[in-house]
């Protein structure tokens, strides 16, 4: 009888051991499944191997499936996928450009404020780091903010002028402090190496033109921040002003030309990257506006004993000095309306609120920055981050290897920059450069995108095209010295005004007042 | 043999000389990326590389054949090619044959409406919207399928079609022979020359499409390898039109991978033009002609 007892009660105590392991499975919820894009370039091919990512995954329970879209076509094809109503749940990589305020002014994507408490890791940091008046900068005229940006603690100096130290300790030259003091530095090149060509573009001029303008009071180029390539932010009346047509950049091109002249500049103002190290690798070119991480590469495939170069602050100009503005919101998350009708509601909060763990929450941002703690990196007695051995060990450095290997600081996928935390991936320089340049007020503020109607984006749109292709053209001329900045100015000025640059200021000033 | 005067020599020799350089100039650019493909990293950034390799080694062909997204997208575009090949040789041979027939009735509705969607297409999005309401997208009917019926083509094959005698066709049906019969033992192997160059259009433009591959494919287990090629080739001119991020042109890559991955898509198409060039050349001319 103690006998059957005994069974009886192995067997009733395993069913409900059973039972309630079966409820427990039943209670473990199914992982989330979220479609993304990301953007793909080939020095960093997607992996789905990746260990960031499937940390993600786990951190979050979702299952994570990535639409690879090659950077080369990436705005076609996001305006193809939201033309036809097919993008992914979610688009990374999306920015401020008039093509995303189009979309959300048109209503193909998600207005986010609609769903702010499904952010509450983003808002955090964004008070934490005292962002809201950026955050506040992205909302549109329709008072919709329809991505999350990524978020910096303060803008990096990733990037500036950068040449060879050991010519400058060759001919006892200091390290140039102005623009003034580089154009010596440039002429002493010259005379030691004729055949050269000094100061080098990288991939184009435009490259050059963002980062040295600002410190002669424009920023026109590239990175005009407006958009308009032809107008600039007076940061002091807080206006736009027809920068193009203004004394600050009749002294640019006076700079420019007179290096142009003299053999100072070389006149192949089109670089591919490649073309570019062989001329800095080669000797043929000593100075140039690059990135920091690029050094590496021209002194590992030169050939000349002793090559070395390093980046320095920006150089003053009459404006200041100041390197490319920058924004500490970038590119970020946005939500297809697409994503809504097929999922509704209720799975868009979930993907938010998952987004929102995978990239802002504080194990989230670890993560896409450092990896994972005891597998890439451990933390030293001082807290010091030391990475494995198999990153230490190569030869693409923290950085590079940590994008290839784990998919760590990828571009499209780290949404939170936090300065110090990026500094382990670096040289000690490159933390005290940086410190440097943030101690100088170096890096200006992107300005705020003005608050434009469709009508009026159309209509800027409208003017831009030929007031663009003219500026192009006579800046071209002015600096290859084939018109006179000090002669043919007037006819310059004249040119650009009838081309209406005035109406672009106007209703960009009127787009900032709203 | 006459005896040449010797202006006729100078001639002959000054024009051998013109064609070579002609030639040399045509070769060059392939030769230099062949060169540079072979060549070290280090040879290529400080100028040594020229005509022939330096530092010869076959690094970045490893590394370029060892690259999944590379090797997976080449699978795909000889897919692509061969399958999207077949299927429209098949279907313009189907359609051409009946629309060469005159006696055909709405023959000539059916050709002005293969002549009006030459001239006026739907565009990209009605297209990809078709695509997707097909549920063909991110399949590979979508690249086999759309492009099946190229109107251009078609019509060059209803012209050759329409040439050959009807005297023979008239014999094969005495002998008791169908229209399929007769399309596949007496048209088709007449028309080789055509076909021919028909194949060759078509196989040229499947193996050269990023585009439609990009639009129509959402991933990188069915984009084509000139998907790929055109993001190594073309990412760093991208610079002007970024954002000002700089991660377009911090994007560094290396001369030699630029030029392996060239040189490994361009050699099918460059081998295969060869052996179709005979049949190319006549295929357009009489289609045209009789046109």
């Amino acid at each position: 009888m103690k006998r059957q007892t005994l069974a009886l009660t192995c067997i009733l105590a395993l069913l409900i051991a059973c039972m309630s392991g079966l409820t427990a499975f039943a209670q473990e919820e199914a992982p989330l499944e979220i479609r993304l894009t990301y953007s793909d370039n080939p020095t960093l091919p997607f992996s789905t191997e990746w260990l960031a990512v499937k940390e993600a995954e786990k951190l979050s329970n979702t299952k994570l499936t990535f639409e690879v879209i090659p950077n080369t076509d990436w705005t076609e094809k996001i305006r193809a996928m939201l033309n036809s109503g097919t993008a992914p749940d979610a688009l990374m990589y999306v920015n401020a450009s008039s093509t995303y305020a189009e979309f959300g002014l048109n209503g193909a994507l998600v207005p986010i404020n609609d769903y702010l408490e499904q952010w509450p890791n983003y808002f955090q940091l964004v008070e934490d780091w005292g962002l809201q008046e950026d955050i506040q900068q992205r909302y549109l005229i329709d008072g919709n903010l329809y991505y999350i940006s990524e978020l910096y603690d303060f803008p990096f100096f990733d990037g500036g002028p950068i040449m060879r130290t050991d010519l400058l300790e060759e001919y006892g030259l200091d390290v140039p402090q102005t623009f003034d003091d580089l154009y010596e530095v440039a002429k002493v090149f010259k005379e030691h190496y004729p055949e050269s060509y000094p100061i080098v573009n990288l991939v184009d001029e435009r490259v050059t033109y963002r980062m040295t303008m600002p410190s002669f009071g424009i920023s026109l180029g590239l990175n005009a921040s407006n958009g308009t390539h032809v107008t600039s932010y007076d940061y002091e009346t807080k206006t736009t002003f027809p920068a193009a047509i203004t004394e600050q950049y009749r002294d640019y091109l006076r700079y420019l030309s007179k290096c142009y002249a003299e053999g100072l500049y070389d006149p192949e103002f089109t670089n591919a990257s490649d073309v570019w190290a062989t001329k800095l690798s080669t000797g043929k070119a000593m100075i140039t506006w690059a990135y920091y991480d690029q050094i590496g590469g021209l002194v590992a495939n030169s050939t000349i004993e002793g090559i070395a170069f390093n980046m320095f602050p920006p150089l003053e100009g009459p404006g200041g000095a100041y390197h490319q503005p920058k924004s500490r919101t970038g590119n970020g998350i946005a939500i297809p309306t697409s994503t809504l009708n097929r999922r509704g509601e209720d799975d868009v909060k979930k993907i938010m609120s998952a987004l929102d763990k995978i990239f802002f929450s504080p194990e989230g941002s670890e993560l896409w920055c450092l990896g994972v703690e005891g597998v890439t990196f451990t933390r030293g007695d001082d807290g010091k981050v030391i990475f494995n051995d198999e990153i230490l060990a190569s030869p693409d450095g923290p950085y590079k290897a940590m994008q290839l290997l784990y998919g760590c600081g990828t571009a499209p996928l780290q949404l939170v920059w936090e300065n110090a935390r990026e500094m382990f991936k670096y040289d000690e320089y490159y933390g005290e450069v940086n410190k440097i340049v943030a101690d100088m007020g170096g890096i200006q503020p992107v300005p705020p995108a003005p608050k434009l109607t469709p009508d009026e984006t159309e209509e800027v749109n409208f003017i831009k095209a030929p007031l663009v292709d003219l500026f192009n053209q006579w800046t071209n001329e002015f600096i290859r010295g084939t018109k006179n900045v000090e002669t043919d100015w007037d006819a310059y000025v004249a040119e650009m005004e009838a081309t209406d640059i005035q109406l672009i200021v106007d209703i960009y000033n009127e787009g900032l007042a709203r | 043999m006459h005896d040449r005067s010797t202006g006729y020599r100078v001639f002959s020799a000054f024009n051998i000389c013109l064609m070579l350089f002609v030639l040399f100039l045509c070769l060059y650019p392939f030769v230099y990326m062949l060169a540079i493909s072979f060549s070290s990293a280090k040879a290529v950034i400080n100028g040594w590389v020229s005509f022939y390799p330096k530092e010869f080694t076959l690094e970045t062909y490893k590394l370029i054949t060892s690259n999944a997204q590379f090797r997976i997208g080449y699978a795909n575009t000889v897919f692509y090619t061969v399958g999207g090949t077949a299927i429209a040789m098949g279907l313009m041979c189907l359609m051409a044959y009946p629309l060469s027939k005159t006696f055909l009735r709405g023959r000539g509705i059916l050709m002005k409406i293969v002549i009006f969607s030459m001239f006026f297409s739907g565009g990209m999005i009605p297209n990809l919207m078709l695509v997707i309401w097909l549920h063909l997208n991110n399949t590979v009917w979508a690249m086999l399928l759309p492009f099946a019926i190229n109107q251009f083509n078609l019509i060059i094959l209803v012209n050759f079609f329409r040439s050959l005698p009807d005297s023979i066709e008239e014999a094969a049906v005495i002998d008791g022979m169908g229209y399929f019969g007769i399309l596949w033992r007496i048209v088709l192997p007449l028309s080789t020359p055509a076909l021919a160059t028909i194949a060759l259009y078509t196989a040229v433009f499947f193996w050269n499409d990023w585009f439609y591959s990009l639009i129509y494919m959402n991933s990188n287990e069915r984009y084509s390898v000139m998907v790929y090629l055109r993001n190594i080739v073309s990412g760093q001119s991208m610079a002007g039109a970024a954002a000002g991020s700089g991660s377009s042109e911090r994007m560094t890559v290396y001369a030699t991978l630029r030029a392996s991955s060239i040189i490994l898509t361009s050699l099918p198409i460059i081998i295969l033009y060869p052996f179709l060039q005979r049949f190319f050349v006549k295929g357009l001319t009489i289609g045209s002609v009789k046109g």
